[in-house]
C-alpha cells in the first residue's frame, strides 16, 4: 500500500516534468523512539514523516528541490520553480550524463514485527530494562528506536527501484554513582533482542569501577571495541576511500592506489549484501552496488565512485552515489576478522586499556587522517592480563592510518551498527599498540 | 492553518489531556554553492507539519505528521495521547511545568531585502563574483562561495490560551579555498568556516560581509599555509579571535549549562554537563571579567526570537557573572526543578521534534581592550582564528579545537602564520585563564546554524557573542604531526 501511495506521486512527477533527464527520490518513515533517564521514560515519540526530492536536467544544467508536501498542485509549482532555476544557471562544465539505472524491489531486511510494533510494546520494553539495571542498584538512561523506512526512486528512463526496511536500535547507559558502562543492539528485527542478555556486560562492568584510579595521557597498548573501531574507520569513508576527496587530492591516498597504508593485517571492503548489515543493492543512480574492496593486507586498493567522480578519475562507477549529494560515499564498510576473542586480546595484552567507545571525535586534519575525540563509558585498566579496574577517561589526537599500522591482533566478532538508513558498519575489537592519548579528564 | 491547531487543541482537551500544545511549522530553504565558477548547487526545500505535544497521566506523549488533514490529525493526537499513556507506567513523579501566562501575538523577524523576492540570477551573480576574487592563483585548486536562506512560519499554539504566530528570515554565506602544492593542502574562509556567519536578516546581510573584496586575502592566507612551519606544542599565552570564540563559548559554556544535560535527559546520546546543580553560585566558571549572557532578545542574531517553542517570551539572563556561575538555561519542565520559571530556552527543530532546551544567543559581553593592546601586552604568544575542528567530552570539560591560520606574537607584534594549529584544555582551567577581553567595538553575534542535539537528531540554529579575548597558559599544537 505504501508502494502504491509513493508510486502515485513519483508517477506524476516524472509525467510533469519535461527535462532531459528527471530523477525522484521518495522516503517515507514511521518513526517510534522512547528515551529512558533516571529511570524514568522522559521522551517518547512518534513521527511519520515523507521527503520527495527530485533531481532535473536541462542540457549541462541540473538542479535540485525537496519537499514533504505531496499535494499535486505543490508539486506543480516547485516543479516549474525548480525549472526555472535550472535554465538561468550557465552550463556545468563538469556535468556528466546520468545512466540509466537498473530496476530492483528489495525487501530483505524487513520484519512484520518491527513495523507493527505498538507505543505500549515499545514502553514496555523499556520498562523491562529499567527494572533490569534497578536490581543491581544502578539508573538506566538509553534510547530504543524501532522505524519503518520506505525508499522509492524512479527515473524518467523507466527504471524503479523500491527498497523498505526495518530497524530496531537499543542503546543503553546504566550509571551507578555518575560511572557509566554502555551496550547497543541494532537489527532489523525486534525480537532480536534479547534484553537479559543485552545487559549481563555492562552491569558486570560496573563492578569495576570500585578499582578506580587516575592515569596520565601518553602512548597506551589499548583494546578498542568495535563500537570505537567503527567510529574511527566511519571517518575514513568520507574523508579517505570517497572519489570525491581522491580527485581532490584531499585524501591520504591520492595517488597511493596499489601502495601499502596499513598493516598488513588489514583489509577493508564495502559489501551491501553481507547478512549481518541492512544494505541495498543499489545507489542513488540506480546503478548496481558492486563490493569494493578498499584495503586488502595493508594495499589501499579501491575507492567508492559514482558517474561523475568516475570519470574524473577516467574509471567507472562501482554503484556508491547518494542521491542529492555530490559524493559517493560507502555506506556498508566491513573489516575482516581476526582470530582473538576479546577475552583472548586482554590476556595477550598483559597490560594497557580497553576502551568501549568515544565521544565527540571530528577530524583534525583529513588528508593526514588526524583524527581526535573522548573515551566515554568505559576506559577499563588491564594488568597481567586482567581487567583489574576502570581510569578516568582520556583524549586521543591520532593519525588513523599511522595508527593502523600498529594493531596487533584483531577480532574474532563483528559488531552491527546502523544509522538505520539502509547502511552501517561490521567492525571487530582491535588490540592497538602505542595508542597516542593526548589529554586527560578527571571523572571516568 | 488556525482551523487545524484549533481542531488539534480541541481533540487533545476532549481527550483528558491535562496539558497540550500545538506547533505548525513551514520552512523553506535555498542553497546555492558556487565551486571554481561553476554552479554546484541551488537546491530548494520546503516543508510543513504539525507537532502535538501532551501531558496525560503525569507523562509526557508526541506525534507529528507532514500530512494535514483532518483524519490524519486525530490519528496524530490519538498517537500521543496513547504515548502519554504508554509511558505514564514508568515515570516517579507528574510532569509539573512552571507557569505560563496565554499569549496571543504575531512577530516577524527583522529584514530589510527579502532573499525568496529577489531573483536568483542576482544570488548567483553576485557569488559568481565573489568565486572569481579568490581564484588569483593556481594554488587555489578549489574555490567556494555559498549562501543559505531560510523564511520558517511557526505557529504555536497551547491549552493554556496561547496563539503565536512568528515568522523568520534568515540569510547567511560565506567564502573559502583550498590551496594545494606539493603535497600539501591548507584551507581559509571568511568570514567564518562550515558555511560563514547567519543572522535573523534578509539578503542585505549577504552584501554586508563583502566577499568580494575577502577573496583574495583569503587565498593570499591559503597559499603562505602551504609553506608556513608546523605549530610547535607547548603551553602559552593564547588570543582568540571572535569567530573561533563563538564555537568556544557554544561547546564549553552553551551545551553545559543547558539544564536538561545537567539532570541527565541527555545522557545516553549527547552528554551530560560537569556544572551540576551543586555548582549553581559556588563555581568559579571563569575569571572576574568573564561574563555570559543566554540573551534571545538581539532579534537580528540567530538565536534570537520574540517566543519560545513553549511560548515563553525571549529573555535575557546571565549563566556567568563576574566569573561566577549564575544560571541556566532552563525550560517550563526543568525551571521547577531548581526553584525558577522557564528562561525560555525550548525550540524544536520543524514540526517533526519535540522541543530540547536549546541555546538561543549565547554571548560572552565585551571587555575593555583594544586589538592594539591586547597584543602589546604579549611578549611571547600566539593568536588563532577560524574554526577548523572541535571536540569535547561528554561532561564538557576536556575540549580540543582546530583552526586555520595561527599568528605568532612575538614582542608585542603579530608575527609569521603557522599551520595546522590546535589548543586543548579544561573548561573551568581555561575560562579562569581569561584575563584580556576585547571591547565592544570589536563584538560581533555569530550565527552557528548546525547545532545537533537530542534523539531523533535536531538541528538547531543559535548565535554567539564575542570579540577576540587572551587566556594564558594554554596548550597548543596536540599531536604529532
Amino acid at each position: 500500500m505504501v508502494r502504491e501511495y509513493l508510486s502515485k506521486i513519483a508517477e506524476f512527477i516524472i509525467k510533469s516534468s519535461d527535462a532531459d533527464y528527471t530523477r525522484v527520490l521518495i522516503r517515507k518513515t514511521d518513526n517510534r523512539l522512547v528515551r529512558f533517564a533516571n529511570s524514568i521514560i522522559h521522551q517518547n515519540v512518534f513521527q511519520e514523516d515523507i521527503s520527495i526530492a527530485v533531481e532535473m536536467v536541462y542540457g549541462k544544467k541540473h538542479g535540485f528541490m525537496e519537499l514533504n508536501k505531496v499535494d499535486n498542485e505543490t508539486i506543480l509549482q516547485n516543479l516549474k520553480k525548480l525549472k526555472k532555476n535550472i535554465l538561468i544557471q550557465p552550463d556545468d562544465k563538469d556535468f556528466v550524463e546520468y545512466p540509466k539505472g537498473l530496476s530492483y524491489d528489495y525487501k530483505e531486511r524487513w520484519d512484520d514485527e518491527t513495523a507493527g510494533v505498538t507505543h505500549k510494546a515499545v514502553a514496555d520494553i523499556v520498562g523491562k530494562a529499567i527494572r533490569i539495571i534497578k536490581t543491581v542498584r544502578a539508573e538506566a538512561f538509553g534510547a530504543l528506536n524501532a522505524k519503518s523506512n520506505f525508499e522509492l526512486t524512479v527515473n524518467n528512463y523507466g527504471n524503479i527501484a523500491y527498497s523498505k526496511n526495518t530497524f530496531c536500535n537499543l542503546t543503553s547507559i546504566p550509571t551507578r554513582d555518575e560511572k557509566t558502562t554502555y551496550n547497543n543492539f541494532s537489527s532489523y528485527k525486534i525480537d532480536d533482542l534479547d534484553i537479559e542478555k543485552f545487559f549481563e556486560l555492562p552491569l558486570k562492568r560496573l563492578e569495576y569501577y570500585k578499582n578506580d584510579k587516575k592515569i596520565e595521557s601518553g602512548k597506551y597498548k589499548v583494546i578498542l571495541e568495535p563500537h570505537a573501531v567503527g567510529d574511527m574507520i566511519g571517518y575514513l569513508s568520507y574523508m579517505t576511500f570517497s572519489g570525491k576527496p581522491y580527485a581532490e587530492k584531499q585524501s591520504y591516498i591520492t595517488d597511493k592506489l596499489g601502495e601499502k597504508i596499513t598493516g598488513e593485517n588489514i583489509t577493508l571492503y564495502d559489501d551491501y549484501n553481507d547478512k549481518m548489515t541492512i544494505g541495498i543493492p543499489y545507489d542513488g543512480e540506480l546503478n548496481e552496488r558492486k563490493k569494493i574492496t578498499l584495503i586488502e593486507n595493508g594495499i589501499a586498493k579501491n575507492i567508492a565512485l559514482d558517474t561523475k567522480w568516475a570519470k574524473k578519475l577516467g574509471k567507472e562507477s562501482n554503484g556508491h552515489a547518494l542521491f542529492g549529494w555530490d559524493m559517493p560515499i560507502c555506506t556498508n564498510i566491513i573489516m575482516k576478522t581476526g582470530d582473538k576473542s576479546l577475552s583472548d586480546m586482554i590476556t595477550e595484552a598483559e597490560n594497557g586499556l580497553l576502551i568501549t567507545r568515544f565521544n565527540y571525535t571530528n577530524n583534525v586534519n583529513q588528508k593526514k587522517t588526524m583524527y581526535t575525540g573522548m573515551t566515554r563509558n568505559g576506559v577499563y585498566r588491564i594488568e597481567n592480563g586482567k581487567i583489574v579496574g576502570t581510569a578516568n577517561n582520556m583524549r586521543f589526537t591520532i593519525n588513523i592510518m599511522e595508527t593502523l599500522k600498529n594493531v596487533l591482533a584483531i577480532g574474532k566478532e563483528l559488531h552491527y551498527s546502523s544509522s538505520g538508513w539502509f547502511g552501517g558498519t561490521l567492525i571487530p575489537a582491535l588490540m592497538i599498540d602505542n595508542f597516542n592519548f593526548t589529554g586527560a579528564t578527571k571523572f571516568s | 492553518m488556525k482551523k487545524w491547531t484549533d481542531f488539534a487543541l480541541d481533540l487533545i482537551k476532549r481527550q483528558g489531556a491535562i496539558y497540550g500544545d500545538v506547533r505548525i511549522v513551514e520552512r523553506k530553504d535555498q542553497d546555492i554553492l558556487i565551486k571554481n565558477g561553476i554552479v554546484e548547487s541551488n537546491a530548494y526545500s520546503e516543508s510543513l507539519g504539525i507537532g502535538v505535544r501532551v501531558i496525560v497521566d503525569g507523562a509526557w506523549g508526541f506525534a507529528s505528521t507532514y500530512n494535514l488533514t483532518k483524519n490524519n490529525i486525530k490519528k496524530i493526537v490519538k498517537n500521543a495521547i496513547d504515548i502519554a499513556k504508554s509511558s505514564a507506567k514508568y515515570i516517579e513523579k507528574p510532569i509539573k511545568l512552571a507557569p505560563s501566562e496565554g499569549i496571543e501575538d504575531e512577530y516577524i523577524s527583522p529584514y530589510k531585502m527579502d532573499p525568496f523576492s529577489l531573483p536568483d540570477e542576482e544570488k548567483i551573480g553576485h557569488l559568481l563574483d565573489a568565486n572569481k576574487s579568490i581564484r588569483i592563483d593556481p594554488k587555489i585548486i578549489m574555490a567556494f562561495s555559498s549562501a543559505n536562506f531560510r523564511r520558517e512560519v511557526k505557529i504555536f499554539t497551547n491549552t493554556e490560551g496561547s496563539f503565536i504566530k512568528q515568522t523568520f528570515i534568515q540569510s547567511g554565506g560565506g567564502i573559502s579555498c583550498v590551496a594545494f602544492k606539493d603535497g600539501e593542502i591548507a584551507r581559509r574562509s571568511y568570514p567564518a568556516s562550515f558555511g560563514g556567519d547567519f543572522r535573523n536578516s534578509g539578503w542585505e546581510f549577504i552584501l554586508e560581509m563583502n566577499f568580494k573584496e575577502n577573496g583574495p586575502k583569503i587565498a593570499g592566507e591559503a597559499i603562505e599555509l602551504l609553506t608556513a612551519p608546523q605549530l610547535p606544542h607547548k603551553k602559552t599565552t593564547l588570543v582568540i579571535g571572535d569567530s573561533q570564540l563563538a564555537l568556544q563559548i557554544h561547546e564549553s559554556v552553551g551545551h553545559p549549562t543547558e539544564l536538561d544535560r545537567v539532570l541527565g535527559f541527555e545522557r545516553s546520546y549527547a552528554g551530560t554537563s560537569f556544572v551540576t546543580l551543586d555548582k549553581l553560585y559556588e563555581l568559579q566558571y571563569g575569571s572576574n571579567m568573564v561574563n555570559i549572557v543566554a540573551d534571545a532578545t538581539d532579534q537580528r542574531a540567530l538565536g534570537g526570537f520574540a517566543y519560545d517553542d513553549e511560548g515563553i517570551p525571549a529573555q535575557s539572563t546571565y549563566l556567568i557573572k563576574d566569573g561566577l556561575f549564575v544560571g541556566y538555561q532552563t525550560s517550563r519542565e526543568t525551571a521547577p526543578i531548581i526553584g525558577q520559571v522557564s528562561n525560555g530556552c525550548m525550540r524544536a527543530d520543524g514540526f517533526r521534534n519535540i522541543p530540547l532546551i536549546r541555546m538561543t544567543s549565547i554571548n560572552l559581553l565585551p571587555g575593555d581592550h583594544s586589538w592594539k593592546k591586547i597584543i602589546s601586552e604579549i611578549d611571547e604568544g600566539f593568536y588563532f582564528d577560524v574554526n577548523k575542528s572541535w571536540s569535547i567530552d561528554d561532561k564538557r570539560l576536556n575540549f580540543q579545537f582546530g583552526c586555520e591560520i595561527a599568528y605568532e606574537i612575538k614582542n608585542g607584534k603579530l608575527g609569521k602564520i603557522y599551520k595546522n594549529p590546535t589548543y586543548t584544555g579544561i573548561t573551568p582551567e581555561f575560562w579562569n585563564s581569561c584575563d584580556a577581553i576585547g571591547s565592544k567595538e570589536y563584538y560581533r553575534i555569530w550565527g552557528i546554524p548546525n547545532c545537533g542535539k537530542g534523539e531523533p537528531p535536531q538541528t538547531a540554529r543559535v548565535s554567539h557573542g564575542a570579540s577576540f579575548a587572551r587566556f594564558k597558559n594554554v596548550e597548543i599544537g596536540v599531536g604529532e604531526w
